[in-house]
Order: structure tokens, then C-alpha cells, then sequence
């Protein structure tokens, strides 16, 4: 309902738009608003930059949790420091060091104003590579044997047995990492210096969040004329959204699967 | 796994320790190092020629558009400022708007990489002294700022300057604005001719336009208000939708310091008065003369049951025409006729209208600055371009961007210091000067922007400019300002010091706590009573302990 009700303003007028006239139907239909949308440089760039953002930052927290989650699933007896190291994975997700040192630390690697980071802070997705872990242990520990005595080694074993047959759960994850990078904006803020660098999401928060009335001042009331132009706002969150709109159907049908799977003992 | 949890918290505070010892060391060898250059650069200063490069970061507008191939990296005012006064400005880095700029400025302060300058508010005006941050220009003020500066940035007597000095010392430059804003009461005139009601005199006149506008729907939008109100009536949008006007109607105030009558401060969101209005508002509310939803409505929100023609009344700011305006005037028509009133009263004395100081924001300078007089000069510059009656072309630059015109991009965003002016005599010139159509008694670049404009919709050859008229027009709002101002109906804020201590603390919950309760009291979940328990309350829980040390504070700065 709310996302039929903003597609229908982004194709009405603005006049009808501001006067709270359009529910679920657009009224005079126009389609303005996205000829403004597609035609905003800054725009583009923006949904560029997300696009990098996703797909960097998919496949590199992908690949992480893999390599990350085959070690921690083996037993004591093969990974003797294995509760160890997943405390100290667990342990980030409990504590963090605050909003400032992040910062910090960011800055004096000389990821500010780069693509790097909005990828690499969060690059370990701890609560997916438990996930992982855990549909790794389930996984039948013969098949793991047999291949071992065909002479596999660790890295065969985990690309040809392990990641083929986790799938769904691959999916799964990806699907979140997918979506937290696309609606991530807060690190965008944070961490670009030059507007030119902001991903979609953060983008779009300048344009969307309200300008403070306290600091209207008399001089500058023409502003307040060009202040509300909803529909084009309406545009570009429909736009925002769609492709995880289109991601999503995609993908559930794995997200359906693993928890099938995952569901059935043998 | 106790211990190891243990050995990795001591590993990370350690950590955290030397990164930050690092640091200072740094910042400190960088300062004496800097600090040569600068001698140097006062010796070669003679010459004039030399190009001194100044540091900031900026906050960009979702409305300023640049020219083809400018940037905040390069464009016409930075180049302007560089050819005219010989300052280079540098951008540390830019957000996209004003709230992402107090984001990331927290992160710079916090990160102890201040730029050169940058705009402040005055709780981190006050940290960053304390914190021996920001340099103290006493001195380059005197020296670098011309008279015209200093005669322009103490109009008010100098109350604005006092705000950003500490122990004698000029901590920052005041971005001043004008205190004198007052607010207004705005009433659809065609409903009143249709229904045959008189002006609003008295709150007693607003209550029975009110009703006759919520009952007899003159609108015809079938579910009508009585008055606009919004979800933030007491802080954010009170320029607009807002309630802080209703409440002057009743000699109540939000958050302000007023005169106890025993020669200490006391804070207005506690006295007796504000019970009176909140008892008024109750009774709308159970008659239906404001918007049950109004708790989830912003200002914008708001406006749509203006612009649809259910509600006809609202008070603002003298620019809340701006706002009117996107319902008034449809398809180069206008569709709806306001009229401004002064603020009304409940009795015989007069309203009083709640201001401020007019500076909430300051320029302060990085004690790592080499080149503080550049920010002055910038200061100087900016007073003069945005002053001239009759800009220069190259003064046009500064506003307008390369191509001189005026275009609705917003490019005087760019000037990285901008003040304005303290006082201004709008109400006395404008109606005059429009009602006549005569240019010649304008004196300043504003009044003849808003002249302009004015006339614009007066020989019909840009209705859109309609907003301006109700502005500043023969009846508009700041042809009441000459009478509000002659007979002082208005109630200055006491209190101009950096937030106190407990009032950092504090002051944010008691403001929560207050939304609370007076929503509450108007929404009649809870008898007005209510009221004399939130008092208590409100005292309790640091209201206090804020009185005190506010009082502390004024009989230090009396």
C-alpha cells in the first residue's frame, strides 16, 4: 500500500501532490518527476556508486564468511583454538568501539572518500558466517571424509563440497548483505567527504529529510517555495527501491529453500 | 574464556590509549612547526600580492545548483574572493546538508581535525575553548576587521558579540541574524467576508472565527479545523503550524528566561500563564477545532489541510506566506486570500512576542590556523557584498555565481562566512515604499530585492510573487513590526550564555518531558491539573539546579 500510494504521487502533479489529493491513483498524470529524476546527474552518480557498493561489498563479505566459516565449523579435536576465535568473533558483535574510534580508524587508513569505506568496516557479517557455521556442522561429516581420502585437500574440500552444497544458505546471506549494503546510508554520511561520493541511500536522506524551519531565516524564504516538490521525491525513492524489488523474488526462492532444508534432520 | 575476554579488552584499551597519545604528540609537534610559517608570513605580507589559503568545510543545500563545470572544489565566488582579497578557500570536506553537517563536524571536533574555520554552535563554542581548541582573536578582530565590520556586527549594542566572548577573550565570530522576528497570526479574509466576521482583535475573536470556520466549512473540504497545528508546535516548526504565537497570546513563552520580578531569572515553560493557554487549547481540542492526528503531522503535513481549504488559521513567521503560498496560487492564479494580524491577546495588555538572540551559530577560528586574518578578511568582504544597494558586477559574483543573474540556484550558499544584519527597518520602509511604488526611500540590497518582487505581482507580471506582497506589503507582516517595536510588545531572552552545565544534561529531557505533558493536557487525555504535577516534576528532575546556575550566570553578566 505505501509503495502504491508514493509510485502514485511520484506520476502526479505537484499541485495535487501537496494538497494531499492523491491516495492510491495518480491525479494529473505526468510523468515530470522522473524525466527530473533521470536527469539529475548527481542522481546517477549516486545509484552508480551504490551499484559499486553492492557488488564489491557483496562479493568480498561473501568470501569472508566462507573462508571464515568452514575453519570455525570443525570440531576442537581438528581446530584447537576454534571456541577462541569464535568469542572473539562474538565479541564484536556485543561490543563495539563507538561511533568515534570507527571513525578514526577509518580516517588514518585513508579509506575517507573512498569506496573502501563503505565496504571494509563491515566487511565480516559475524551474525552470517554463524549462520553458515552452523548449516556448515550439519552437513553430513562423511561426505567431508570421503573426499579427504580421494586426497582433497581443505580448500577443494570446502569449494567443491562445502559451498555447492550451501547454496541456500549462501543465497540467504547474500540476500542480506545485498540488502544491508543497498540500504545502508548512515556510513555514507560518516565517512564521504565530497557529496559527489555519496551513495544512493544517503543521497536520497539529503534530499528527503526536511530542512529545519528554525533556520529559515527572512532572507532566504524563497526556498520555502521549492521546498515540498513531493512527487519528484516520491520518483526517486520508487526508483531506490526498485531493484531490490526485483532482487528479492529472485532470491527467495533459495531463502524458501534453506529453510527447508536446514528444517530436516537426517 | 573469562581471561580471554579479559586480555582482549586490555589489548583494545591500550590500543585506544596509544593511538590517542599519538595523536596529541602529533597535533603538538605539528603546532611548533606552524607556527614559523606564520612570522614568516606576516613579513611577506607587505608586498599584498600574496595569496593566503584558508581551510573549511561547507554543508551544500539541496537547492544550490552549479554552473556548468563549478564545484565546491572550484567555482566564481571561491575565484571571486581569491582575485578581490587575495584569500584561497579550501574545503576539508563538504556534507550534503545542515543536519549532516552537525554530524560530521561532532566527528572532526571529536577527531581533532579542525579545519581553518567553521561554523559552531554554542554549546561546542564553549567546548572547544575549554578545550583550548579555537584560537582566541581578540587581537586579529581588532587589527584585520574594518569599522564597517565592527559597527555592522554590534548594531544591537553589541549583546551578540558578548555571547561569543570568555574572559574577556573574542572567541568566535557571532553568524548573527536579525532577534527581531516576531510572529504573526494569518486568517483566510475571503472565509471572514463569506461568513461576515470581523478581524481578530482578541483570542475571544480567534476562538468564534475558529468555530465559525469548523462548522460552517467555508471551504467546503468537509472535514475543517479550526487552527493549524503541528507535531512540533513548541520547538521545530514553530515558524509555521506552530503554537509558541498562542501561547504569547496568553503572556506565556516557550523555553525562554524571563524576569522574576525579584531581580533573578525564572524559566517560562512553568508559570502559571502557560496553564491558561493549555486549558484554551484543551477546549478546541474537545470542540474539534484542531486536527485530532496533529501528534503525527509535520509542518508539511499540515499545510496540505491548508492548501485543500480546511483550515484557516495559522500562525508563523513573517515568511509563513512562503509556505501559504503553494495552496493560495494554482495554475497562475490566486485562489485563497490571507490578511496578517498581530499576534492577539487574551486581555487587555498587550501580546508580547517570545525572541531570541538572533545567534545560535559562531565562526570559530583553529588555533592550528596560520592564517586567522585571512578568515577576517573573508568576514569583511562578505559584509560588504551582501550590504551594497547597488551591486557591481563583480560584486553580483558573490550572489549569483559567474553569469551575474539571478537564477533560483542559491549561490550565495557558497560564501563560506556569511552574517546578517542585526537590525533592519522593513516594516518602516517596505509598506511605505510599495503602497507608493517608490524606489527611492529603499536603503538596503534586501529591501530592494523584496521591492521588486512586490512589484512583480502588483503589475501582474508574476503572480507567483504573491507571497512577497503578504510579506511585505501595505498590510503585510512587517507592517506591524514599526508598532510592535515603538511599544516594546516584545520579551527578549534573559539568558545568552553557552548551555550550563546541567542544562546540557538536562534540558533535553525536560523538553521531552514538556512536549509529553502539554500534549497530553491538549489532547484531554488528562485533566489541565496535570499541569501543577509536571511543575514539580520538571523542577525535580533539574529545572532546579538549572535555575540556579542560570541565576549564577546573570548576576555575573548583568
Amino acid at each position: 500500500m505505501p509503495i502504491i500510494h508514493i509510485l502514485a504521487i511520484s506520476f502526479s502533479s505537484g499541485t495535487a501532490a501537496s494538497a494531499g489529493k492523491v491516495l492510491l491513483w495518480p491525479v494529473d498524470f505526468t510523468t515530470a518527476a522522473y524525466d527530473n529524476v533521470f536527469g539529475k546527474p548527481e542522481y546517477l552518480r549516486a545509484f552508480w556508486v551504490s551499484v559499486k557498493r553492492v557488488a564489491i561489498g557483496t562479493t568480498i563479505s561473501m568470501l569472508i564468511t566462507i573462508v571464515t566459516a568452514y575453519p570455525l565449523s570443525k570440531d576442537t579435536s581438528q581446530f584447537r583454538l576454534r571456541t577462541w576465535y569464535t568469542w572473539v568473533f562474538v565479541f564484536t558483535i556485543l561490543f563495539s568501539g563507538g561511533l568515534i574510534p570507527m571513525y578514526l580508524t577509518v580516517k588514518s587508513l585513508g579509506m575517507l572518500d573512498t569506496i573502501w569505506a563503505l565496504v571494509l568496516p563491515g566487511a565480516v557479517p559475524v551474525f552470517n558466517v554463524i549462520l553458515l557455521l552452523n548449516f556448515y556442522r550439519n552437513l553430513p561429516k562423511e561426505l567431508e571424509e570421503s573426499s579427504r581420502i580421494d586426497g582433497a585437500g581443505h580448500f577443494t574440500t570446502l569449494w567443491k563440497i562445502y559451498v555447492p552444497l550451501s547454496l541456500p544458505a549462501l543465497a540467504t546471506t547474500g540476500l542480506f548483505t545485498i540488502v544491508g549494503h543497498w540500504n545502508s546510508w548512515f556510513d555514507g554520511i560518516l565517512y564521504m567527504n565530497h557529496p559527489e561520493n555519496y551513495p544512493l541511500q544517503t543521497f536520497l536522506q539529503t534530499i528527503i529529510i526536511k530542512n529545519d524551519f528554525r533556520f529559515i531565516k527572512a532572507e532566504n524564504v524563497e526556498l520555502m517555495i521549492k521546498l515540498s516538490d513531493r512527487t519528484s521525491r516520491a520518483a526517486q525513492i520508487f526508483v531506490a527501491a526498485f531493484p531490490i524489488l526485483i532482487v528479492y523474488p529472485f532470491l527467495q526462492r533459495f531463502f524458501i529453500k534453506g529453510i527447508v532444508m536446514g528444517s530436516v534432520k537426517e | 574464556m573469562k581471561s580471554s575476554k579479559f586480555l582482549l579488552s586490555v589489548t583494545l584499551i591500550l590500543c585506544m590509549a596509544l593511538t590517542a597519545c599519538g595523536n596529541s604528540n602529533n597535533s603538538e609537534g605539528a603546532k611548533e612547526a606552524e607556527k614559523k610559517p606564520e612570522t614568516a608570513q606576516q613579513g611577506q605580507k607587505e608586498d599584498g600580492n600574496q595569496v593566503i589559503e584558508v581551510s573549511t568545510v561547507s554543508p551544500s543545500d539541496p537547492y544550490l545548483k552549479f554552473d556548468q563545470g563549478e564545484s565546491f572544489e572550484k567555482n566564481a565566488v571561491y575565484d571571486a574572493y581569491e582575485k578581490d582579497i587575495g584569500v584561497k578557500i579550501t574545503n576539508k570536506w563538504i556534507a550534503a546538508d545542515d543536519n549532516q553537517f552537525k554530524e560530521k563536524l561532532k566527528m572532526t571536533i571529536a577527531a581533532n581535525d579542525l579545519p581553518d574555520f567553521a561554523r559552531v554552535d554554542a554549546t561546542q563554542l564553549k567546548e572547544l575553548t575549554e578545550a583550548d581548541m579555537i584560537m582566541d582573536i581578540t587581537d586579529v578582530y581588532d587589527q584585520y576587521a574594518t569599522d564597517e565590520t565592527k559597527k555592522f556586527l554590534t548594531m544591537d549594542g553589541g549583546m551578540q558579540m558578548k555571547t561569543a566572548t570568555f574572559d574577556g577573550k573574542l572567541m568566535g565570530i557571532p553568524s548573527s541574524y536579525n532577534p527581531y522576528q516576531y510572529q504573526y497570526l494569518f486568517v483566510r479574509t475571503d472565509w471572514l467576508k463569506k461568513l461576515n466576521l470581523p478581524e481578530p482583535k482578541t483570542m475571544a475573536d480567534l476562538m468564534a472565527i475558529a468555530e465559525a470556520f469548523k462548522t460552517k466549512d467555508p471551504g467546503g473540504s468537509g472535514k475543517a479545523y479550526g487552527i493549524a497545528v503541528s507535531k512540533n508546535p513548541f520547538s521545530i516548526d514553530t515558524g509555521v503550524t506552530g503554537l509558541r504565537a498562542f501561547l504569547n497570546g496568553y503572556h506565556a513563552y516557550e523555553n525562554l528566561w524571563m524576569e522574576d520580578g525579584n531581580g533573578g531569572l525564572m524559566n517560562s515553560d512553568i508559570q502559571p500563564q502557560v496553564k491558561d493557554a493549555l486549558k484554551a487549547l484543551q477546549d478546541m481540542f474537545k470542540k474539534g477545532l484542531i486536527d485530532p492526528e496533529f501528534t503525527v503531522k509535520d509542518a508539511d503535513k499540515e499545510s496540505e489541510l491548508i492548501y485543500n481549504n480546511s483550515i484557516g488559521l495559522v500562525f508563523g513567521a513573517a515568511w509563513t506566506p512562503a509556505q501559504l503560498a503553494k495552496g493560495a496560487v494554482v495554475n497562475g492564479k490566486v485562489v485563497q486570500e490571507w490578511g496578517v494580524y498581530p499576534i492577539p491577546s487574551v486581555d487587555d495588555s498587550p501580546t508580547l512576542n517570545q525572541i531570541g538572540l538572533g545567534v545560535d551559530q559562531y565562526y570559530v577560528i583553529s588555533k592550528k590556523a596560520q592564517h586567522p586574518e585571512g578568515v577576517i578578511k573573508l568576514l569583511n568582504q562578505w559584509i560588504v557584498v551582501d550590504n551594497t544597494m547597488n551591486a557591481t558586477d563583480e560584486q553580483k559574483i558573490y550572489l549569483y555565481g559567474k553569469d551575474k543573474q539571478e537564477k533560483g540556484n542559491n549561490y550565495w550558499l557558497l560564501n563560506p562566512l556569511r552574517v546578517g544584519k542585526q537590525m533592519d527597518n522593513n516594516g518602516e520602509i517596505l509598506p511605505k515604499a510599495i503602497e507608493t511604488k517608490d524606489p527611492s526611500i529603499l536603503q538596503t540590497a534586501d529591501q530592494k530585492g523584496r521591492y521588486e518582487r512586490a512589484m512583480k505581482f502588483i503589475d501582474g507580471s508574476d503572480i507567483n510573487m504573491w507571497w512577497e506582497v503578504l510579506i511585505s506589503g501595505p498590510k503585510g507582516a512587517v507592517s506591524h513590526n514599526p508598532k510592535i517595536q515603538q511599544n516594546k510588545e516584545y520579551l527578549q531572552n534573559k539568558f545568552y550564555g553557552a548551555p550550563t552545565e546541567t542544562m546540557a544534561e538536562r534540558q533535553e529531557i525536560l523538553t521531552k518531558k514538556r512536549d509529553e505533558v502539554y500534549f497530553k493536557i491538549i489532547m484531554n487525555q488528562v485533566s489541565v491539573d496535570e499541569f501543577d504535577k509536571f511543575v514539580e516534576e520538571w523542577k525535580k528532575l533539574g529545572g532546579d539546579e538549572i535555575t540556579k546556575e542560570v541565576n549564577e550566570w546573570y548576576k555575573a553578566n548583568k
